[in-house]
């Protein structure tokens, strides 16, 4: 019998054959329906809405549109909002972020023999992620750093990235 | 000269942080304080020539330039339907490098408006509300990840549930003016 500890994390299907995973206390809740956006000017294209939630403005990231490069068209009914909560470095208050999902999430169990290379874009990804690993039917999940995702600049991303993996 | 005139001097002794102007740009509402508008005019006193500007308007003496934005605040040259009101916006105040908390403290600058302020440019926006909040207002900067080297904005007001984005005078004068490089995937 093994002794590894399985972690428990949600798997996020962002569609268009893409699949990423948050922390099992990373997800806090669902959207039963799509929230009135607002667009926020001169913002990323992957992430340039936002809407209100409990008093608070929370930006919605288009994971699967930054990783691609290009505006992904989702079927209403495949199109669900995940709010997830994070905590930057400093431990300051808890923040809040949503992510566009096309699936409802599913949980799952990570153990560390699952570790893995970041699936291409490569560099992206690790900007994007913490870690990754081997799912038996998916292949590479990252799991998703939600404090880079969302306390980074779209700048501070590609100046770090470089332009030309993002374009190509 | 027709329109509503907003004259500071009468709002001399008044709280200045407490006073703005709501602009709404198709669905966008854009919030800049009472005290970098200088007058309304209808969209019906604006002439129109073929220049980066797409036309201009006459303020007493002087000929403004009159611009046109979409949404994203970029620059367009075709008018919206939409579009029915001239806000004549001047950059005199002294906005230049303020923080968010500066920005709701501004001075008083009845000194500059006993004159036509200089700068002074048009923007046809579809409606416009002259606001006064009496209530705290929370504001909430921009996420750090909708940041980019275009951005033009300097927060986010959270009111009646929707969201309005804060500006000045100056960065839609930057909007208007300047062609930015695009990033591949803006």
């Amino acid at each position: 019998m093994s002794n590894t500890i399985a972690a428990g994390a949600w798997l996020l299907d962002l569609g268009v054959g893409i699949h990423v995973a948050v922390g099992e206390r990373e997800l806090q809740y669902l959207l039963p329906d799509l929230p009135k956006f607002t667009t926020i000017p001169n913002a990323p294209s992957y992430c340039c809405k936002a809407f209100v939630w409990q008093g608070d403005i929370i930006p919605v990231v288009d994971i699967a549109q930054l990783i691609l490069g290009q505006e992904i068209t989702r079927l209403e009914q495949e199109e669900l909002i995940v709010l997830a909560i994070f905590q930057s470095n400093d431990n300051t208050l808890i923040q809040r972020g949503a992510l566009f999902i096309s699936a409802i999430p599913s949980k799952i169990y990570v153990q560390d023999q699952q570790t893995c290379d970041f699936p291409p874009p490569q560099a992206l990804w690790q900007q994007l992620s913490s870690s990754c690993f081997n799912h038996s039917e998916i292949g590479a999940v990252p799991i998703l750093n939600l404090e880079k995702i969302f306390l980074t600049t779209a700048t501070s991303l590609w100046s770090k990235q470089g332009v030309e993996s993002f374009a190509s | 000269m027709i329109g509503l005139s907003l004259d500071a001097n009468a709002n001399a002794d008044a709280e200045f942080n407490s006073f703005y102007v709501v602009m709404t740009i198709d669905n966008l509402n854009l919030v800049v304080p009472q005290t970098h508008v200088y007058a309304l005019e209808p969209i019906l006193d604006v002439s129109y020539s073929d220049n980066n500007f797409i036309g201009h308007i006459q303020v007493e003496t002087i000929v403004c330039p009159v611009y046109v934005l979409s949404a994203n605040l970029t620059s367009v040259t075709s008018i919206s339907q939409n579009r029915r009101i001239c806000v004549l916006l001047h950059t005199a105040s002294p906005i230049s490098g303020v923080s968010i908390e500066d920005f709701f403290v501004m001075p008083a600058i009845s000194d500059t408006l006993d004159r036509l302020p200089p700068n002074l440019f048009g923007l046809l926006c579809d409606q416009v509300v002259l606001t006064e909040w009496t209530q705290q207002i929370k504001v909430f900067p921009l996420p750090a990840c909708m940041r980019t080297p275009q951005t033009r904005l300097r927060g986010l007001i959270l009111h009646n549930d929707n969201i309005l984005c804060i500006t000045t005078a100056q960065d839609l004068l930057d909007c208007c003016t300047t062609s930015y490089l695009k990033l591949p995937i803006l």
